[in-house]
């Protein structure tokens, strides 16, 4: 691949991060090299078998609708990433926009040119080795795959385990094993590096008194979630090691080698709370009679929903104990686990047939080692932080970092990071003329030719092959109507299956192709894809999924299936797809933090915005935040955003405003603004709503009836103007939050905990005298905020735990509060007469103002009033309906520099929809048959893209094109038979189920 | 190669036969020990608990002498090994302590010999293959576990130790030995020897649940290397009456050492019958 220095990023790292970044880039028309140290791309994720709080599985949960569409498939195929595997970065120089960096690439010893992937090197290698990949539950041999389906090329030799007996080599029928392959070493000139390298799980073994590596039935994280995967030695049961029995009991340790400063890791690896919550529940899916114990210290769900899912794991009867274990021993004789515990009732020892560690991440010293060629300092909770309200950015220019390089995340986070690097890097290349992205090419001539048929079976790398017999079933396919040919490849969704299909495509000539692999879900937009690049109508595709109907080992089953997909090949009509030029420029909702982030990030990137506020004024909670919690200037921050933003001639401002009608679609809306002086009615491609959330005033507890009762932010205010005298001071957690009762939110508002560590310790810091005493429920203080919470305890703050059985009385009083607690250090009742009660009240948006922007903009919000994203994990930032951002508190409450975070994220996606210039839609969208639609509605209801409206002045359905995404919902709906699809006409229709019966 | 040698004080008393068989396996292994000149109290009974910079001087002194000899110092006794790298720590930590450290012993620790026990001793490159070269009689059936205790390994950050939850030098010195070395959880817990005086049924509680769970094990005898946890474990077990016997004698044993049986009659649970 030719690069152009200007215009090329190089992404370390391809974790969701890194590919995050890459495909952000290349969509928006940079040229990407990505590289990453292991053999195979993915990172951690291809570990990952389901995921919280989703309970969604595997990789494709990456696709936010219908169509799948994998994201390492799509950065292997994507013409503007060029995948590097093996590569270590050995050097770095230059400056922003013009950097030198040298790769030393390691030998595959397997050349990727020549190996077909067969295995069977792997079945006659005699070493067998620890496997990597699930933290040795498997062995595997010296030549191997990372793991099934790698993207990267598939095998290599582990060159420390290998040796060189050479059976692999006699082995190879492709001649692709070369022992002696020397590495290389890649020079490449780009214009703005990506740091997105992760991290790697901490050894469950640096806490020895937990017995990993040494009883068989103590996993790691790592290890149990192998276990659970579909694809492990028992096939996703939780089984003791030791016997394979189902486990009786299973306890799950949490924080092993996190918030443990005695153990050199001294953050709170912030996830692990939540996986290892996921792999109780798995557990108890697949195995209900096991009795299941969380030891835990602080229960840390502090992201969007995550308060349900522990809520979820209650009520499946999960048992939750507050201690961390002091040791975990062996019983010899039935090798159960004694887990000991220290709490009210003394030391307990309990068994346990089985015990998971949740082992959390760190910084490798190989990712140090990389960053410090930039400069950049790390310790083991990763990259050093700098500038906390310039997320995603280092103090080098040119560098960015995404992903838990930055601190251990979670994914909706680290992608969120991934996109908003790339919208940093971007800035600093040219704008590019065109996108990536190839148009459909309209119908070709040969669409009125008589139907020629290609039929493609997939073996599904020997998967498939093992129920059907694949001669016979190609022999019943090549005798249906009209097919020229019938051929069989072994991996139709991977680079080098596409390949060939690609080529037999152009030998054989045909004018349709039937790929009897999987379900069109699966398979269908890599290969429009494909087809589009081939400049072929993609409307001559359409998939069988022999995969799904084979595993019945029925040869008429998965006959039929073909029989069906050919008929529907032969009777498919094409349309010609609808295109629209896209509108430039953004209109963003909300003038706070995020909003202003977000207008000056697309800004940056070429884009002109119109921002609207509706009060007078910009700057939303950070007009009355005086400090972040690592000591950071929001004013300062905001003052010079205002500033930028005031100055700057591609950003409008409209205060006082509110959008309050929109229309059009993705590319282009047409939305109407008010303010006091009349309304005016903008043109733009794409809308961001950002319109916040703010501390809620509490209802009870005293407050508003006596002076002594304070939210948290009334606090910070008087701390920053010195105003508050000190004294005896009571903090109170989760008030009125995480409950499911009258005036109560449900949720957890993230931020509470860290902002009272802040004002307790300032406290501290200006009246040393006070006594400052913070009851919490659960302290999540995640990630680096672990440093502060230990902080605040060594200087004199004190902590107590209470759960809602044992919440504080208060009594307020006019210069005294009263409050009572039971106190678990001796078990009686606690109490302590404060001059000052703090609430930590939680957030909450507008709802009215959400409810109304959802009904503008067509988009959705929940019970809370927040807004509800695309995909709770991929696509935090987009909504369903195309066009449609959101970013920053009306997603859910956090800190202002994850808002901006996010802020930068839809920025950058943004900016890589509009580089497409031409949007255009599906091959086959929905259509409607004027004369018999009755305007019944009953479509536009089902459509679950908001594609479909009533033309009243026409009495009839319409489609915009555009956003339809061909899913045939209103096909099915229409009980007129009004509503019709190009590729799923009724005669089509009717003739696949004729084949099916 | 040659080694200075740190007795302690129950050396000559109650673990006798430690010293006896040390200088026994020493001799077969053709590892030459000299008693250093002079020697004193380690400080680890009880100048340690009352007073700082005494505790610390003590086994101070003790090194500088050491270090003259330019050898490696083992100490087998883990309460006199413990303080001796208290004190080394002290001094390579360079601070204020440290200097007056050197004031009170006159003189600085050079840092330039190695202080072991025989935890570190078996660890050693080596001595693992010479143990099993002069084994003469295999303890082929014999089960053991290993017993370290609290004071071998731990504190880490003094110690300098990698595994101190999981230590397994004993283990491989007896089955080096040609005994089979069982795995069990209790192998750092502590014995209670420290309160053996003053909290007497504590330590008893404390030894008789290690009883338990090395039969448990199945375990045979327990193997030490201290001469506290020894005496302690050899007195207070209530039900189970496993041998506890030092690794010394387990290889003085399968070395076929003559003075093997003298050494049996310093237990109070008689070993003699597991190796015959």
């Amino acid at each position: 691949m030719e690069h152009n220095p200007k215009n090329t990023a190089l992404v370390l790292g391809g974790g969701l991060a890194g590919m995050a970044a890459a495909l952000n880039l290349a969509a928006r028309g940079h040229q990407v090299i990505l590289a990453d140290s292991a053999p195979a791309f993915g990172g951690l994720f291809p570990l990952l078998d389901n995921q919280f709080p989703t309970q969604s599985c595997g990789v494709c949960f990456m696709n936010c609708q219908t169509p799948t569409y994998c994201p390492f498939i799509q950065a292997e195929l994507h013409k503007n990433i060029e995948l590097v595997p093996n590569a270590t970065l050995t050097a770095a120089s230059g400056e922003a926009g013009d950097f030198m960096v040298r790769l030393a690439v390691a030998p595959s010893s397997v050349n990727p040119s020549k190996c077909t992937d067969c295995g069977a090197c792997e079945v006659v290698c005699p070493v067998e080795v620890t496997r990597e990949f699930g933290d040795g539950l498997e062995t595997r041999k010296a030549i191997y795959r990372a793991y099934p389906k790698s993207v990267g090329k598939g095998y290599v030799v582990d060159r420390a385990a290998c040796t060189r007996c050479g059976e692999c080599v006699k082995a190879c029928d492709a001649n692709a094993v070369e022992l002696d392959m020397a590495g290389s070493e890649r020079l490449a000139q780009v214009a703005a590096v990506i740091l997105a390298p992760g991290g790697r799980t901490v050894d469950a073994s640096v806490k020895g008194e937990y017995g990993f590596g040494r009883y068989a039935n103590v996993l790691s994280g790592v290890k149990f979630e192998r276990m659970l995967a579909a694809g492990s030695p028992s096939s996703g049961k939780p089984v003791r090691v030791s016997d394979g029995n189902t486990p009786e009991s299973l306890a799950f340790v949490q924080c092993v080698g996190s918030r443990d400063p005695a153990a050199g890791r001294g953050h709170c690896s912030s996830v692990c709370c939540m996986f290892s919550l996921k792999q109780a529940l798995f557990a108890k899916d697949r195995s209900p009679s096991t009795k299941i114990t969380f030891y835990y210290m602080d229960m840390r769900a502090f992201g969007k929903d995550y308060e349900k899912y522990v809520r979820e794991a209650e009520a499946v009867g999960i048992e939750f104990v507050r201690a961390m274990p002091s040791i975990v021993r062996l019983d010899p004789q039935t090798q159960n686990l004694l887990v000991s515990v220290y709490g009210q009732s003394g030391l307990t020892e309990t068994p346990h047939s089985m015990v998971v560690l949740a082992n959390g991440f760190e910084c490798s010293p190989e990712t140090a080692a990389a960053a410090k060629l930039f400069g950049l300092d790390t310790d083991l909770a990763g990259l050093k932080p700098t500038d906390e309200l310039s997320p995603c950015g280092t103090k080098t220019p040119g560098v960015f970092a995404a992903g838990v390089f930055r601190g251990p995340k979670d994914i909706p986070e680290a992608t969120a990071e991934g996109a908003a690097a790339a919208g940093l890097a971007a800035a600093l290349m040219a704008r590019p003329d065109e996108s990536g992205a190839p148009l459909y090419p309209t119908p070709a001539d040969f669409l009125d030719e008589e139907p020629k048929v290609g039929v493609v079976l997939c073996r599904c790398e020997g998967y498939t092959e093992k129920f059907i017999n694949f001669s016979e079933l190609a022999w019943i396919a090549s005798k249906l109507p009209e097919v020229s040919f019938v051929e069989t490849i072994d991996h139709a969704c991977s680079k080098k299956g596409m390949e060939e299909c690609r080529r037999l495509f152009g030998q054989h000539e045909p004018n349709r192709l039937v790929l009897a692999s999987c379900t069109e879900r699966i398979v269908g937009d890599l290969y429009s894809f494909m087809f589009k690049e081939m400049g072929v109508h993609p409307g001559v595709f359409s998939a069988a999924d022999l995969r799904g109907v084979a595993r019945s080992g029925v040869l008429d089953d998965a006959a039929a299936e073909i029989a069906c997909a050919v008929s529907a090949a032969n009777a498919t009509t094409f349309s010609t797809p609808r295109r629209v030029t896209a509108q430039d420029n953004v209109l963003v909702v909300g003038g706070g933090a995020t909003g202003l982030a977000t207008a000056l990030s697309l800004s940056e990137l070429g884009h002109t915005v119109h921002l609207v506020e509706k009060t007078g004024e910009l700057g939303g909670n950070l007009k009355s935040s005086f400090k972040t919690v690592e000591g950071s200037d929001p004013k300062a921050w905001l003052a010079s955003a205002i500033e930028k933003a005031k100055n700057n001639p591609l950003i409008q401002l409209h205060l006082r405003s509110r959008a309050v009608e929109s229309k059009g679609r993705i590319g282009q809306f047409t939305t109407r603004i008010e303010n006091p002086e009349g309304s005016v009615e903008l043109l733009h491609g794409a809308v961001v709503l950002a319109t916040g959330a703010a501390e809620v005033k509490p209802k009870g507890h005293g407050y508003g009836q006596s002076p002594r009762v304070l939210t948290q932010k009334e606090l910070e205010g008087r701390l920053a103007i010195g105003d508050f005298p000190g004294g005896r001071v009571v903090m109170l957690q989760c008030v009125e939050s995480r409950e499911i009762a009258e005036n109560c939110r449900p949720w957890c508002s993230r931020v509470c905990c860290t902002h009272a560590l802040k004002n307790a310790r300032e406290i501290l810091r200006q009246r040393p005298d006070s006594d400052v005493r913070v009851l919490y429920r659960d302290l999540r203080a995640y990630g680096r905020f672990e440093t502060a919470y230990q902080a605040a305890r060594s200087e004199g703050v004190t902590f107590t735990a209470f759960d809602l059985k044992t919440r504080p009385e208060i009594s307020a009083g006019a210069d005294k509060v009263k409050v009572a607690w039971a106190e678990p250090s001796y078990g009686g009742k606690a109490t302590f007469d404060a001059d000052w009660l703090v609430l930590s009240v939680g957030m909450a948006p507008d709802a009215v103002d959400t409810a109304e922007l959802a009904r503008v903009f067509g988009v959705e919000t929940d019970a809370g009033g927040f807004f509800t994203e695309k995909n709770p994990k991929a696509a935090t930032t987009d909504f369903a309906k195309p066009g449609v951002y959101l970013a920053g508190l009306a997603h859910a409450p956090k800190h202002a520099s994850e808002a901006m975070t996010q802020a930068r994220a839809a920025a950058a996606r943004i900016s890589a929809l509009l580089a497409a210039k031409t949007l255009e839609a599906p091959a086959n969208p929905s259509n409607v048959s004027a004369n018999i639609c009755s305007r019944c509605g009953v479509c536009v209801d089902a459509c679950p893209y908001g594609a479909r409206e009533l033309d009243f002045e026409h009495n009839r359905a319409v489609v915009d094109e555009i956003v339809c995404k061909a899913c045939g919902a209103c096909v099915t709906a229409c009980p007129n038979k009004a509503a019709r699809q190009h590729g799923a006409s009724p005669a089509q229709l009717y003739g696949m189920i004729d084949e099916l019966l | 190669m040659e080694l200075s040698f740190y007795p302690g004080c129950t050396a000559h008393s109650t673990a006798w036969e430690f010293t006896k068989s040390t200088q026994a396996v020493m001799e077969v292994l053709g590892h030459k020990l000299t008693e250093i000149d002079d020697w004193n109290c380690c400080g680890g009974a009880s100048a340690r608990a009352i007073n700082r910079s005494v505790g610390l001087g003590l086994p101070a002194r003790n090194l500088l002498i050491a270090e003259k000899s330019g050898k490696p110092m083992l100490i087998p006794c883990a309460g006199c090994y413990n303080n001796t790298r208290r004190a080394q720590h002290a001094f390579e930590k360079g601070d204020e302590e440290a200097g007056r450290l050197a004031g009170t012993v006159g003189g600085k620790w050079g840092g330039s010999i190695e202080v072991w026990s025989f935890v570190d001793f078996f660890e050693k490159p080596g001595i693992l293959d010479e143990i099993s070269a002069k084994v003469k009689k295999p303890l082929k059936g014999l089960k053991v576990v290993a017993y370290y205790g609290c004071q071998l390994l731990r504190p880490p950050a003094v110690t300098k130790s990698s595994n101190w939850e999981n230590p397994t030098a004993l283990e491989k010195a007896c089955e080096a030995a040609g005994a089979t070395a069982l795995d069990w959880s209790y192998k750092v817990d502590c014995c209670g020897a420290d309160m053996g005086i003053s909290h007497g049924h504590n330590a008893g509680e404390l030894c008789s649940k290690l009883g338990e769970k090395a039969a448990e094990a199945g375990a045979d005898a327990i193997v030490v290397s201290c001469g506290l946890c020894q005496a302690n474990l050899d007195m207070r077990q209530a039900k189970t009456k496993l041998p506890v016997v030092y690794v010394t004698e387990v290889l003085g044993a399968a070395f076929g050492h003559s003075g093997a049986s003298s050494w049996w009659k310093k237990h109070l649970i008689d070993p003699s019958g597991l190796f015959r």
